[in-house]
């Protein structure tokens, strides 16, 4: 054990063990110690330029990587998606309202003095029928509304 | 020239300059603190380098000020040195390609001279113990405070005082013994 009383040895204060390190002290890496170090220090700055770089990077500009397989069916829900709604919901049974003797909802719509033609004609003779014909396109909505008259001849049994 | 109470905010600022002035201010002391170690020139050479890259890396979360830079430096080294000490056996020397590639800078019968004392130091301190052949580094090579060492090394001041009374008796213990 050492005696705690014992001043501390100071560097320097032993000649001969000065000496002895005084060869170690004088060494100095060599030149391709140098550059590796130079070379280290420039790669990992760099490193940390690109990081912090892409860390301020707009959210909107920025990428995230996802699996292939999940990106693969988003894609396919996407395109599935978009042809559905492109197709449209068109009715092509144009829809028939206000026949003389069934008036419907929406024969209340129609002008006064035409659906008083249609009433009252008599039924040997032809028949005003009014028709109303609207698409639409699913997400947008209606896009073409048609409506008019048309002179049907009506059965004799 | 980087003023030093400022040296510290730019190397936590990444920049180019300060790390400049950090290589050559403690690319010497690094590479001998590993070449003591295992006496392998090219172990050394990737020490000292992966302690700079791991150095950029967390520098910016250094606590503390510039008087504490040093202590942090070496507890770095330390670090990389304990990761070698886990992957692999110490190596064959290749000391004295270390040697050979060094300026030679005087006259090759002083530069023979001078090799021949390095040797035997560097023979004798790689015959220390872990924490002593530390201490004395720090302590008597590189001029590092008790503090410092203790900092550096991760041991208590009480410690760091025990190791350098007896790293320095083991040291010269030593140096008789082979000569």
């Amino acid at each position: 054990m050492n005696d705690p009383h014992d001043p501390l040895p100071e560097p320097g204060d032993d000649p001969m063990l000065e000496e002895m390190l005084s060869h170690l002290k004088r060494l100095e890496p060599p030149l391709e110690t140098r550059l590796a170090n130079r070379r280290a220090i420039a790669a990992e700055l760099g490193a940390l330029l690109a990081a912090s770089e892409k860390r301020h990077v707009p959210w909107w500009r920025r990428s995230i990587s996802i699996p292939v397989p999940a990106a693969a069916c988003l894609a396919v829900l996407a395109a599935l998606a978009l042809t559905s709604s492109f197709r449209g919901g068109h009715d092509p049974s144009p829809v028939r309202m206000a026949a003389p003797d069934q008036p419907a909802e929406r024969a209340t719509e129609e002008p006064r003095e035409k659906a008083a033609i249609a009433k009252h004609a008599p039924d040997s003779q032809p028949v005003l029928e009014y028709y109303a014909t609207e698409t639409y396109l699913c997400g947008i909505g209606r896009v073409n509304w048609e409506s008019g008259y048309s002179i049907k001849e009506k059965n004799h049994d | 020239m980087i003023p030093e109470e400022s040296f510290l905010d730019q190397l936590k600022a990444g920049e180019p300059a300060a790390y400049v002035m950090l290589v050559e201010r403690f690319e010497g002391p690094l590479y001998r603190f590993f070449l003591c170690d295992h006496r392998n020139h090219h172990t050394a050479q990737e020490q000292t380098a992966e302690t700079f890259a791991q150095l950029v890396r967390s520098l910016s979360g250094m606590r503390g000020g510039c008087e504490q830079l040093r202590a942090y430096v070496f507890a770095t080294a330390r670090h990389v040195q304990q990761r070698r000490w886990r992957g692999h056996q110490k190596e064959p020397s290749s000391l004295a390609e270390a040697l050979n590639v060094s300026d030679p800078g005087p006259s090759p019968a002083t530069v023979a001279s001078d090799r021949e004392q390095l040797e035997r130091v560097l023979d004798a301190i790689s015959h220390l113990e872990d924490p002593l052949r530390n201490v004395l580094l720090l302590r008597f090579v590189e001029g590092c405070s008790i503090d410092e060492v203790a900092e550096a090394l991760e041991m208590p001041v009480g410690t760091v005082k025990s190791h350098i009374h007896r790293s320095r008796t083991r040291l010269k213990q030593i140096l008789v013994e082979k000569e």
